[in-house]
């Protein structure tokens, strides 16, 4: 039996020229590998301007920018080559929405929120999809040497992911919860809403408070644990193997494998907070 | 590191100590709860291969939900290392 | 200006609103055709589900009707049918009657003729016997017998008569 993959001459043309950028690259790098010392801290900017913002980080804002970009891109030219009888790309992107669809359609019981929450979910799965999916790729990125000074990460580290970043999960998480309890008191009044946390009786009143505290915290630091803290893991291996063709199977692994799984739970979980608290 | 003061060198020393202990201990929840998972997943796909589909999903799911204390560990781990 | 990687500040602010931002644009140009395009394909399945179900309902209507119409034919037939025996049979009845009265008639006058034949027969065979007794008697008359060969005579003359006749 014969089998064989086949690549199309740009394919050939694009993987010979990343792979020989590659290797250039960890050629040049291989006599000046240190330990990456710059680990752990990232670049931050203070807006000049007295306003809310405080300090920034630059790289986060960079790349959400880029990620929103391509994906109003893309759902530009969804809506624009609508067919009834789906193209391939078209049906790729029913299939997973109407996954997420039927998700939320099983868990929130309310048939006037499902729409809602289809939204904020299917949002939410897509940027932080595709945003774990980016610290698969090798990239270009600005890091942070050993003296505080900045330096440019040339495919020596992935794309910075937005979620690797604890302003955007924590932000995430924040958002879901007051978005679960605003349609709580929708869905029940304000009175049986505020029932809800004496429950069973007054004195788990503590303990409800508590709960509802955690969850955004366990929600968000679990993403942004598994996104930060396998982007540090991969750089320390990828020194133990001095920048040679293993850190791109780590990214692979780090990046598609646990981006993935992480998103996918970070979006059901969402799903399942408002269902929860919809509940009657 | 030549030039550290006593002090320097026992908080540098007790900055890997913690943070290997703190991955080591933290480790070990994680690996239970998801080698239970694991199990009972087997155990289930075992008595109905039909599901096997549903189950691998659900078995991911499950265990990415109990790996995050251990990924707190890792977190507190590097915050303890390189901060 | 560097940090720690675990951070909250500013930027928190700025994703809320890339979010809300990236959920307006998603929703307009991604999530609103994708609900309408399936709910379109939904109804015209079931559009489509509906118009098989009713051109199925109309056949079996159809055919129901046939079936009736088809019933009522073969009762028409049959009545037809049952009809044509009846006067079938009454035809044959008259036919009989007719012709019976017919061969009646006509043996009737067979009889008639027969027996006028008969009575013209008898008419000249009387007649015959007149003119023979008549001869006969001369014959005795002119030639006087005794009494056997006046029977015998007799008889020979009757016997030549009856072979005459």
């Amino acid at each position: 039996m014969k089998t064989s993959v086949k690549f199309s001459k740009n394919e050939k043309i694009f993987l010979g020229v990343f792979f020989a950028v590659y290797a250039g690259v960890a050629l040049w790098n291989f006599d000046k590998v240190k330990f990456p010392s710059g680990v752990g801290h990232i670049w931050q900017i203070k807006v000049p301007l007295p306003s809310i913002l405080g300090t920034l980080n630059p790289m986060t804002i960079i790349m959400t920018a880029v990620l929103l970009v391509v994906l109003i891109y893309m759902a530009i030219d969804f809506k624009k080559h609508l067919k009834k009888i789906p193209s391939r790309k078209q049906s790729a992107i029913e299939i997973l929405l109407s996954f997420v669809y039927d998700l939320v359609k099983d868990v929130i019981p309310a048939e006037e929120f499902v729409k809602p929450v289809f939204y904020i979910a299917t949002t939410i799965f897509l940027f932080v999809l595709s945003s774990n999916l980016l610290g698969g790729i090798p990239g270009i990125g600005i890091g942070v040497s050993s003296k505080g000074g900045l330096k440019l990460n040339l495919f020596t580290d992935t794309w910075h992911s937005p979620t690797g970043d604890l302003n955007t999960n924590v932000t995430y998480a924040v958002m879901v919860l007051f978005i679960s309890h605003i349609f709580a008191i929708k869905r029940k009044g304000f009175k049986q809403w505020l029932k809800e946390f004496a429950s069973p009786n007054p004195i788990m009143l503590p303990m409800n408070i508590i709960g509802e505290i955690a969850k955004p915290i366990s929600h968000s630091l679990r993403l942004f644990g598994n996104i930060a803290g396998g982007g540090i893991m991969v750089l320390m291996l990828s020194y133990l193997v001095k920048y040679t063709f293993v850190p791109v199977i780590l990214w692979g692994f780090f990046g598609f494998f646990v981006g993935t799984i992480q998103a996918f739970v970070f979006s059901m979980l969402a799903i399942a907070y408002i269902g929860v608290q919809l509940e009657l | 590191m030549t030039d550290l003061s006593m002090a320097q060198a026992v908080v540098h020393a007790a900055k890997y100590i913690g943070a290997g202990l703190a991955m080591g201990i933290g480790a070990i929840g994680p690996a239970i709860g998801e080698g239970h998972i694991g199990q009972g997943a087997m155990e289930s796909m075992a008595r109905q291969p039909e599901m096997v589909g549903t189950l691998t999903t659900r078995m991911l799911l499950s265990q990415a939900v109990a790996e995050s204390t251990g990924l707190y560990a890792l977190l507190i781990a590097f915050m303890i290392l390189l901060i | 200006m560097s940090g720690s990687f675990v951070n909250f500040n500013g930027t928190s602010i700025l994703q809320l609103m890339s979010f809300f931002i990236l959920m307006y644009f998603l929703i307009k140009f991604l999530y609103r055709p994708f609900l309408n395009i399936v709910d379109k394909r939904a109804k015209e399945i079931k559009d489509e589900y509906k118009k098989a179900d009713d051109a199925h309902k109309e056949a079996e209507a159809l055919k129901e009707k046939a079936k009736i119409e088809l019933e009522e034919l073969n009762e028409r037939i049959n009545k037809m049918y049952e009809d044509a025996k009846i006067r079938v049979n009454e035809y044959e009845k008259k036919e009989k009657v007719r012709v019976q009265s017919e061969v009646e008639s006509l043996m009737k006058r067979a009889r008639n003729e027969i027996e006028e034949e008969r009575v013209k027969a008898e008419d000249t065979l009387r007649s015959n016997v007149i003119t023979l007794a008549v001869a006969l008697a001369s014959r005795i008359i002119q030639k006087d017998l005794n009494e056997k060969s006046k029977r015998e005579f007799l008889m020979e003359q009757l016997s030549r008569i009856r072979d005459e006749m």
